[in-house]
């Protein structure tokens, strides 16, 4: 049965959270990716999804920030704080957005309006008092998926209010995309079957979508017909696995509660494990020395991890620690307790029987995210296949952004698409950092040029280094020129330019390219 | 076990002989090896990558050596690192045969923190390989040394087409000379592959001098031995 929910939204909190004033042009950037937007960033065309150089090239005073989740939590602890005078039983699902059922308080406040405009009111006054007006939305429909999409449109509404009647959910979802559910590679199949909405989808009956999507498709059916997302099978598990850490002496900081944290999250996961569950909503308790309490209850959409449950300790440590000096707790940390508040029969992660994820794969993902803290984020980088036909363009470096088990071998196109025109392998080894412009005399010492109809106008017989040390090189053999014509559509990334390969006397290869009549080294063979 | 020489075995005491069976190490240094590609055995003293060690591969042609010398252990699940070497194609990795999925390229830029990123990988990581031109103290040299003998990574040196770091001794040095590109003509063909003299040298069994010759790469951009060598046989290469 669904539960009637309230949801708070605030889409564009990892912004928010970074104290950017409200009419600065700020974009969160992860992994070469908008995740997040200001208004002002919106209004000159940047879209979360966008590459950083395309967000900079359309608002190019872009304020650009690294994401960080700690941050985010920290500073929404404040929010969660307010609605905590509405309800006890606050749900957060991330940074940005939290959840909770409102039979208890909507009686109390006398309806489902008043009380979802005295929650909006209070939180874009707290919003509005650093700049921020009109940056959340309330919503309350029957179960979390449409109260969800109801706080999403009631962001631009006057009052940030929107209540669907109660049972009304189905046909309130009915005229969305299918993409909201939040699946794109069933969006996309789902699209090209002809079925763009979501009642479109939600009109099919449940035996058919379970013979061609499955498990998965009966679940995201669920949805799109209004029932609450909370597959039945999900529910309070049928013994206690509370876990819980004295901490003594008191923890003042964050960092070592954390790290007491740590050891009982590694605990309950493993106790789940051996049961063969996943938890998708935790309730953790904080006490003091001084005997204040903090709880909250976390809700995950996938399975909590055990490094998952520790950052939700640590974020909700954070932001009573280093919250706001009103809310702060006199005391240090003297005792934890996570509670497993609804669990589920745990899917599994398969390891990989020959390869897969293994312990030295952790190993080395933990190394490079150090090397990352010290140097940077595009400091380290992994190969991603994209396809084309110099050396540069097949394989490019793309940022490392943790080793995820499932990307797996796809990562990119395959590497023998066909692209009529490319270099033929072996392909180079080394691409210079830096131009290397050079010169190519035939036997008389004259320049070597390519004509419009891509012919040469000598044999190649010589190369000049423009560098003094190298000088001239002979050359023992040569073949193109290769002509090359790409993307002649677009005036922007158009490139005109014809290719040679030389072996020289001195036992190097090199790919050299004319472009615009001059020559340069595109890459060596080393 | 070796004995000294100076005592013949039959003169030890017989508990001293139980003692020195008992003090083996389990595992001797050289039997931790990590493979190579069969082509690659003979350049190697003991028929693989020792853990712990250090190779420097210098000359024309060097990057693609220190690829190919690799190849295997990626193969087999370990994690390849590049420090520096910026100029370094992805694509030659992947063409290498390298595991796309256990590779990372770390560029130190000018911060001058290569020292604590290496500090950081190994251990962590089985093959690293780093950019000759990122300078080293000598002390950072031999630290980084005794760091490696003690968590078991391989540091392979590159420096492409010049001169090795001097700050870290090398227990295998490889120099690739005499490269000769087939398949270029004048004005036809395309290269095929490469012909190359790979010069071995360095401590302890390596410390007596080989050369092999090789494809570098072979047809196949990977890499073979030179059939020159294999119908005469002339060319000196380890026996084990």
């Amino acid at each position: 049965m669904n539960v009637r929910t309230l949801v708070v939204l605030c889409p564009d909190w990892p912004v928010i959270a970074t104290a950017a004033s409200a009419d600065e042009a700020v974009a969160v950037i992860a992994a070469n990716r908008v995740t997040a937007t200001s208004p002002a960033a919106r209004a000159e065309g940047v879209e979360v999804g966008l590459r950083r150089r395309d967000a900079q090239r359309r608002c190019p005073v872009l304020h650009i920030v690294d994401p960080d989740p700690d941050r985010d939590a920290r500073v929404f602890a404040s929010i969660a704080a307010l609605v905590d005078r509405f309800t006890p039983r606050v749900e957060l699902s991330s940074p940005g957005s939290l959840a909770f059922p409102t039979l208890g308080p909507s009686r109390y406040f006398g309806g489902d309006e008043p009380l979802a405009g005295l929650v909006a009111s209070e939180i874009d006054n707290a919003l509005g008092s650093s700049g921020w007006f009109d940056a959340v939305g309330v919503g309350v429909a029957d179960g979390i998926f449409a109260a969800t999409r109801a706080a999403e449109l009631a962001v631009a509404r006057p009052g940030h209010v929107s209540v669907i009647p109660s049972g009304q959910s189905a046909k309130f979802l009915s005229p969305f995309p299918v993409s909201v559910l939040g699946r794109p590679e069933l969006a996309d199949v789902l699209y090209r079957l002809g079925l763009r909405r979501i009642g479109d989808f939600a009109a099919l009956s449940v035996d058919d979508v379970v013979a061609r999507f499955g498990i998965e498709g009966r679940f995201l059916h669920r949805l799109a017909r209004g029932i609450d997302d909370r597959p039945s099978s999900v529910g309070p598990p049928s013994r206690s696995f509370d876990v819980e850490s004295v901490i003594d002496p008191p923890a003042e900081r964050v960092d070592i509660a954390a790290f007491a944290a740590r050891a009982i999250a590694d605990d309950l996961h493993d106790r789940l494990c051996a049961e063969g569950l996943a938890c998708t909503r935790l309730l953790v308790v904080i006490e003091t020395d001084a005997g204040e309490r903090l709880e909250r209850v976390w809700r995950h959409e996938g399975a909590l991890s055990s490094t998952g449950i520790v950052d939700r300790v640590r974020w909700q440590l954070d932001g009573w620690l280093n919250g706001p000096s009103a809310q702060r707790p006199s005391g240090g940390v003297s005792r934890l307790l996570l509670v497993p508040d609804e669990v589920m029969p745990a899917r599994g992660r398969q390891h990989g029987f020959w390869g897969g994820e293994t312990e030295a794969d952790e190993r080395a993902g933990r190394a490079l995210a150090r090397v990352q803290g010290m140097l940077g984020v595009a400091a380290v980088t992994v190969p991603e296949r994209r396809g084309g036909r110099g050396p540069a363009d097949v394989v490019v470096r793309a940022p490392f952004v943790g080793i995820d088990g499932d990307d797996g071998q796809g990562r990119g196109v395959a590497l023998d698409a066909p692209w009529p025109g490319r270099v033929p392998s072996p392909l180079p080894t080394l691409l210079p950092t830096e131009p290397l412009p050079i010169q190519v005399l035939d036997a008389r010492g004259a320049s070597v040029w390519v004509s419009g109809r891509g012919t040469l106008s000598a044999e190649p017989s010589m190369v000049r280094f423009d560098d003094a040390a190298r000088g001239d090189v002979s050359i023992l053999g040569w073949a193109g020129p290769w002509p090359c014509d790409e993307r002649w559509w677009d005036q922007l990334t158009h490139r005109r330019r014809a290719r040679l390969q030389l072996a020289l006397a001195d036992g190097r290869a090199l790919l050299v390219q004319i472009e615009q009549g001059s020559w340069s080294v595109e890459a060596i063979y080393d | 076990m070796v004995l000294p020489a100076a005592l013949p075995s039959s003169v030890v005491p017989p508990s001293l002989q139980e003692l020195a069976e008992r003090i083996r190490p389990v595992v001797l240094a050289r039997q931790a090896v990590v493979p190579v590609l069969e082509p690659l055995e003979r350049l190697m003293p003991d028929g693989g990558l020792i853990r712990g060690s250090t190779i420097t591969i210098g000359g024309v042609g060097a990057t693609s050596l220190a690829l190919q010398l690799s190849t295997a252990a990626s193969q087999s699940g370990s994690w390849v690192v590049v420090v520096g070497l910026n100029d370094l194609a992805p694509v030659a990795v992947l063409e290498a045969n390298l595991n796309a999925e256990r590779i990372a390229f770390i560029d130190p830029g000018n911060s001058g923190r290569h020292v604590d990123v290496l500090a950081a990988l190994i251990g962590a990581v089985d093959v690293i390989v780093l950019d000759a031109r990122l300078s080293l103290r000598p002390s950072d040299g031999r630290r980084l040394a005794s760091r490696l003998r003690e968590r078991g990574s391989i540091l392979i040196v590159v420096s492409p087409g010049g001169t090795v770091n001097p700050s870290l001794s090398a227990d295998l040095s490889l120099t690739v000379s005499d490269a000769q590109w087939e398949g270029l003509g004048c004005g036809y063909g395309h290269l095929r592959s490469r012909h190359v003299c790979v010069g071995v040298n360095g401590r302890g069994r390596a410390s007596r001098t080989a050369r092999c010759e090789l494809l570098l790469p072979a047809i196949d951009a990977q890499v073979a031995i030179a059939e020159s060598e294999r119908e005469d046989g002339t060319v000196v290469a380890f026996s084990r």
